[in-house]
């Protein structure tokens, strides 16, 4: 009985989510993908437009504290719940905006993969291709800064696509949430002549 | 400034590899050494110029040496500050150019197979139009996220 009540909890946890929390559980999701956009933005900047070697241009958190890159913990972090918030906010979506989400997690979820085996070469410190450092099983085409800034982008532009329609007002019959809802409700009232 | 003053006043980093090199050859055979090589990319700024940077699968005694040759001419070669086991060049190497690295010890010396420097891969991508445009795209999301977020903390939730 325990298991079942706690089964209804996690259910009802999911509706409440993708429901009357979806709107701000959204923004919330938003904020933490734009940091972290940022974050790689910061390190394409250091490296592309300040020309500081490769090696020292490790993004703004990096910058500070060396070791969350070196150690792989702060982009497996990321892209683990970069991933999560784009399963769990699934099921709140409708129509096209449901396509463009779902293309979104599914390319976020290929870019866990790299992050997952990237942290446990760092962990075991055995690393593929015989690479002294991690390695992506892209980079032997693609070198790591370039590659990983295409996949945010390539998960971030679907992403804001699928956002832009769900909170359309058009949108608004269609979604259980009130992310589409007009900020000022429409007067009802009679005409009269 | 030179490569040799850059390697010297430059602080500690971290080792080469594919983050900031890419492999020209990976665990090629020379003698009892499985060697790779590597190029430091060409755009990463002036404090490192695209050299060549040979490495050990596992790291050689203290007594072996490693002669590089470009074009028929002998260059500098010298252990690597940053990398362990590994040595650097102290000059550039261009695509086309035709690159012959001997590993050496008391026993002998055994030569890699000759590797042609291919053209850069990061010549495929305008980096700097991409970053412009992906900052550009960030900034306008991140207002628009502002304004919507403080919406959705004006109002309240909506009713079960």
């Amino acid at each position: 009985m325990a298991h079942t009540a706690q089964e209804t909890t996690e259910t009802g946890f999911i509706q409440k989510l993708n429901g009357r929390w979806h709107e701000r559980a959204l923004w919330v999701y938003l904020a933490i993908v734009i940091l972290h956009w940022f974050e790689h933005l910061f390190q394409a900047a250091q490296i592309w437009i300040f020309e500081m070697p490769r090696p020292e241009a490790l993004g703004a958190l990096g910058y500070v504290f060396p070791w969350l890159v070196t150690s792989e913990v702060m982009h497996f972090g990321y892209a683990l719940i970069m991933f999560a918030g784009l399963v769990l906010l699934l099921p709140g979506f409708r129509g096209a905006s449901r396509s463009w989400w779902l293309a979104s997690a599914i390319i976020q979820g290929w870019h866990l993969v790299e992050h997952t085996t990237l942290q446990v070469q760092a962990i075991v410190g055995t690393n593929l291709f015989g690479s002294p450092v991690p390695t992506s099983f892209l980079q032997p085409f693609v070198p790591r800064p370039e590659l990983h800034l295409v996949y945010n982008l390539i998960v971030f532009i679907p992403m804001i696509v699928a956002m832009w329609l769900h909170t359309r007002p058009a949108q608004d019959s269609a979604n259980d949430c009130n992310c589409a809802t007009p900020d000022v409700p429409a007067l009802v009232g009679v005409a009269t002549a | 400034m030179t490569l040799a003053g850059t390697v010297v006043t430059a602080s500690p980093a971290l080792a080469h590899g594919d983050h900031d090199a890419r492999p020209l050859l990976r665990h090629a055979q020379a003698g009892p050494y499985s060697v790779s090589l590597w190029q430091v990319y060409p755009d990463v700024g002036s404090a490192m110029t695209p050299h060549l940077i040979v490495t050990f699968d596992d790291p050689p005694p203290e007594s072996t040496q490693v002669t590089v040759v470009v074009d028929s001419a002998r260059v500098d070669v010298v252990p690597s500050m940053t990398t362990p086991g590994a040595w650097e060049t102290l000059t550039g190497v261009l695509a086309d150019d035709v690159v012959r690295v001997t590993v050496s010890n008391v026993d002998g010396g055994w030569e890699v197979p000759t590797v042609v420097i291919p053209h850069p891969l990061t010549s495929v991508l305008p980096m700097r139009a991409l970053i412009m445009i992906s900052i550009f795209l960030a900034s306008g999301v991140a207002w628009w996220a502002g304004g919507r977020t403080a919406r959705a903390w004006r109002r309240p939730l909506p009713e079960v």
